[in-house]
């Protein structure tokens, strides 16, 4: 297992990801463009001048066919320019930029909370099977699946914010308090501790809770059970029997060997819903009005808004990618039997 | 059911598969799977009763360092994704409290023990990369670790190729004299029973049969079903069909009555679908648990 | 059960095993457990009310009454009102209709799709199966969510836009299990055996292999009509799917969230709860299939696939739940 080898492997997956953002990036250029209309009017409305029209048109490339629209977006690209939003007409990239913070941040602590709350969960739930705590991880992973996370989002706020008044309403990242919060790493959580402004800290950290939770708490689902079943498999494989017979803690079998098996599977689900909440928590963004991705790429689906489109798909194709690479590296690294 | 083993001894426990010899093994260092328990009985160590044992003490006190257990299929009896290395130290370090470096030397020490050449890249390996046969010694140095007074071999060599087979055996046979534990085998195979046991005991579902010295049962086996088993052996110049043993092994779960072998007996006569035979001695030494016994006076009348 | 006049017919000596359980299997699975049966109750409750609902409901969906806006649930309106005075029982249970048959339409339109796809590349391999599997990789690199919601928009909003919407998201999913599946089964014996008594290759494609592959494909379908809820609700309540005044749940709940700050919670309440029972039979109907290597335990099927097959199969399976 050389390291080296590792990172050979790394880099060849890097390569991969490119040919398949070219792949998704065009799809989405020829959805864009098979739609009747030209965003530009629409965008623009009627009171403006043809000749202004057609030099926006120009500006925007649109007045060309398809193929060479497509052509100059990626000569562009090249130059690190993902062109100027129609609705925000900002760079795509810096509106991208400003967004992408907020959503990692939600993303993050929500999926960490999946993570911890539901790993330790599945793996009580196989130890004692059919007691009340595997009751209790059956009904949060049918739960979990069940509920349409807006729904619950709207039920929670409903319960936290307008009746028992503890939790900021729907108004974004830093709930009531109105300060402008210069981005240092982006993570308010983190930006606040820096400046040492913790009356700030306890206001992001509430206005975090609750889209937290709505996302964390779908995504424990799928983890939750996954983590069970495999733990069951793994429980009664002949190596756990071995490891017993030594008289090995319990502790020490399940956390070190049984665990460590079962992390692979473990992996493949914590990163299919990684991907899943990073692009997929449009619902939540709207719900708690967060400023993030999700909301910017749903509001420039409405506006018609192609540059922006494009430079959120190849976003989060990007991230999607990435996360999916996180994850063969890791597997290639805990399981020694990976050929790569 | 009674088995005693001597300090030293190698005992056999032979039996068709399902005949409840893993079971048997299994319960004595309370391992068995979920369904299964303990229902009655003791299992006696030095005078300690095991199935009394809280689990807790089991684990902290027997297991291993008492009694310790090898596996048929010895590359799934290890932990795939933590090399065979980390997988013996880690018990060196928490069994026998070693640190790092001891358990490493250790490892090392007893790994040479067992006749693995180039011990160091070996413990370095994970356990797909290893023969069966390697697996398997790497196996018995789990085993051997923590220095156990019985070892409990559960069918060591099925799954493994002939020459490899030997090899164990020569091993196991090698080790049971160096390190003076008793043995306890569980296999279906007669044969390899003879090449290490001092005795043994054939079990027919759950019961003993016939328990004794291994050449007294080869030469003049007294229960119906031992002289069946060696019949059915396969063995150089044999003229003719293997004998098969009739009729299926006994349903465990709910066995016939009397002596539970009288459905497939040849012998059986009519007290044996009644009373269950006792276990008494029998010449040339054995016990044997049989109304009619082979080679012993008839019982014809008895039977009425 | 319905694979079964699929399989029966095929050359007698070299008719794969049967596929589908019996419906004695059947019965036997639901015996001692209790959520198949709970889910089965809902689910038919579901069809009941998609049947009967406009003949049960006691007023208008479509009955705006501004003198009756926003009435907290009550006496006459157990579920309350909405903002225009409309009956939200009414509208929850007369809405299972629409949403029922997005569901079905979609599920049995990826299914379609996807499987031919999968069986296609699957048995065909070579370039076909490269372009196919390739093509899938990037489809699967969008987010779901984010994918349906483009097809949406570019659709427009309507009730095809949602059945296309959905069921597009999901032909991956298929085609990959299709191709796993058939990869395995082209090997199998029976399958050489079809090909010993002179089936030509579409004849065994399609009675032989397919029909063998379809327990997993089933189980993942009915998981799907459960997720595939969730996501036309959730288009619709964006706006890219149905729109309002449509008597849909994700549709009410939208509604629900403009009157959000007026304390209005009947509103969006019940109509998610809809949702939530709804996902939960569709997700019950199957739970004692899927997840987890179930298909050992599952008395039905008598089909063993591969230890890897089942594998990847459930691994998309989960996927897919995500
Ligand atoms: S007791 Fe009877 S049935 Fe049992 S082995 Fe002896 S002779 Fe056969």
């Amino acid at each position: 297992m050389g390291s080296t080898r590792l990172l050979l492997y790394a880099a060849r997956r890097l390569l991969f990801i490119v040919p398949v953002m070219l792949v998704a990036l065009f799809l989405v250029f020829a959805l864009t463009r098979i739609v009747p209309g030209n965003p530009i009017d629409r965008v623009a409305g009627p009171y403006i001048s043809t000749e202004r029209r057609a030099e926006l048109k120009h500006l925007a490339y649109l007045d060309r066919p398809f193929y060479e629209q497509f052509a100059l977006y990626l000569r562009d690209l090249s130059h690190g320019d993902m062109g100027t939003s129609y609705t925000t007409a900002q760079d795509v990239s810096k509106d991208l930029r400003q967004r992408f913070p907020a959503t990692f941040e939600l993303v993050t602590y929500a999926m960490l909370f999946a993570v911890l709350a539901a790993i330790p969960l599945g793996i009580a739930a196989a130890i004692k099977k059919d007691s009340w705590i595997d009751s209790v991880a059956r009904a949060v992973s049918v739960l979990g699946v069940s509920m349409p996370i807006f729904w619950l989002g709207l039920m929670l706020l409903y319960v936290f914010f307008y009746y028992l008044d503890w939790l900021p309403g729907p108004v974004g990242r830093t709930g009531s308090a109105t300060v402008f919060v210069k981005p240092i790493t982006g993570f308010f959580t983190v930006d606040s501790l820096l400046t040492g402004n913790f009356d700030l800290f306890g206001q992001v950290v509430k206005a975090l809770a609750l889209p937290c939770f709505t996302l964390g708490f779908v995504a424990m689902a799928p983890i939750a059970r996954m983590t069970r079943a495999v733990m069951v498999e793994v429980l009664q494989s002949d190596y756990i029997r071995t490891a017993r017979s030594l008289g090995l803690p319990f502790r020490v079998v399940v956390l070190r060997h049984a665990l460590k098996n079962a992390m692979i599977p473990i992996l493949t689900i914590i990163a299919a819903v990684y991907g899943y909440a990073l692009g997929g928590e449009v619902l939540v963004e709207i719900i708690f009005s967060w400023p993030g991705m999700g909301q910017y790429s749903y509001n420039a689906l409405l506006s018609s808004d192609f540059p922006a489109i494009q430079g959120f798909v190849l976003l989060v194709t990007f991230l999607y990618l990435v996360i999916y690479l996180c994850l063969d590296i890791a597997n290639a690294a805990l399981d020694p039997r990976v050929q790569y | 059911m009674s088995l005693e083993i001597e300090p030293g001894e190698v005992l056999g426990l032979v039996g068709e598969t399902g005949s409840g010899k893993s079971v048997t093994a299994y319960s004595i260092i309370g391992l068995l799977k979920q369904p299964g328990r303990v229902v009655g009985g003791e299992v006696r160590l030095q005078g300690r009763d095991l199935v009394a044992l809280a689990e807790s003490e089991l684990e902290e006190e027997i297991r291993g360092k008492e009694i310790s257990m090898i596996f048929q299929n010895p590359r799934e009896a290890l932990n795939p994704v933590i090399t065979v290395g980390r997988q013996l130290t880690q018990v060196l370090e928490i069994r026998r409290g070693m640190s790092k470096r001891e358990a490493r030397q250790e490892a090392v020490k007893i790994v040479k023990s067992v006749h693995i050449s180039d011990p160091e890249s070996r413990l370095g390996s994970y356990p797909h990369q290893l023969s069966g046969g390697m697996a398997q010694r790497i196996m018995i140095s789990l085993a051997l670790s923590c220095e156990p007074r019985l070892l409990i071999a559960d069918e060591p060599t099925t799954g493994l190729d002939v020459t490899t087979q030997y090899q164990i055996v020569q091993l196991l046979r090698e080790l049971r004299q160096r390190t003076g534990m008793a043995m306890l085998l569980i296999t279906h195979d007669l044969a390899l029973a003879a090449q290490i046991c001092d005795r043994v005991a054939v079990l027919y579902a759950g019961r003993i049969a016939e328990v004794g010295r291994i050449e007294h049962l080869f030469q003049s086996p007294r229960h119906p079903y031992t002289k069946a088993l060696l019949a059915s052996r396969p063995r150089l110049g044999l003229k003719g069909d293997i004998v098969t043993i009739a009729g299926n092994v006994a349903n465990l779960m709910d066995p016939p009555g009397g002596c539970r072998f009288h459905p497939r007996c040849p012998n059986a006569v009519s007290v044996c679908s009644r009373e269950q035979p006792a276990l008494e001695p029998m010449e040339p030494g054995q016990r044997v648990a049989c109304h009619n016994p082979v080679g012993v006076r008839q019982q014809v009348a008895a039977s009425g | 059960m319905a694979i079964e006049e699929i399989v029966a017919p095929g050359s007698s000596i070299a008719a794969p095993p049967p596929v589908v359980g019996r419906f004695s299997d059947f019965v036997y699975q639901l015996r001692g457990n209790p959520a198949t049966f709970a889910g089965l109750f809902i689910v038919a409750l579901i069809f009941l009310s998609a049947l009967l609902g406009p003949v049960l409901a006691r007023y208008d969906p479509y009955g705006v009454n501004l003198g009756d806006a926003a009435v907290p649930p009550s006496f006459a309106h157990p579920f309350g009102t909405d903002q225009y005075g409309e009956d939200v029982l009414t509208r929850v249970v007369v809405a299972a209709r629409l949403d029922l048959i997005m569901v079905l339409s979609a599920v049995v339109l990826s299914t379609v799709i996807g499987v031919t796809i999968g069986a296609l590349a699957g048995f065909f391999g070579h370039f076909f199966d490269e372009g196919v599997m390739r093509s899938q990789d990037v489809l699967q690199a969008f987010p779901r969510f984010v994918f349906a919601m483009a097809v949406a928009w570019a659709l427009g909003p309507g009730v095809i836009t949602v059945i296309v919407a959905t069921a597009a998201i999901n032909i991956p999913g298929y085609a990959r299990l299709m191709r796993g599946l058939m990869l395995s089964v082209k090997e199998s014996q029976f399958a050489l055996a079809a090909v010993a008594v002179g089936n030509s290759r579409w004849r065994l494609l399609w009675r032989h292999l397919l029909p063998n592959c379809l327990t997993p494909v089933i189980v993942l379908s009915t998981l799907q009509c459960g997720f595939t809820i969730l996501e036309a609700a959730g288009l619709s309540f964006i706006g890219l799917g149905v729109r309002v005044p449509t008597a849909e749940w994700g549709v009410m709940i939208s509604m629900g969230l403009q009157d959000f700050l007026q304390g209005h919670w009947w509103i969006y309440t019940f109509p998610g709860l809809a949702i939530a029972v709804a996902v939960l039979g569709f997700n019950c109907r199957t739970s004692s299939i899927p997840s987890g290597g179930g298909y050992r335990q599952c008395p039905c099927s008598r089909f063993r696939i591969s230890a890897r097959v089942s594998f990847s199969a459930v691994a998309s399976c989960v996927s897919w739940t995500a």
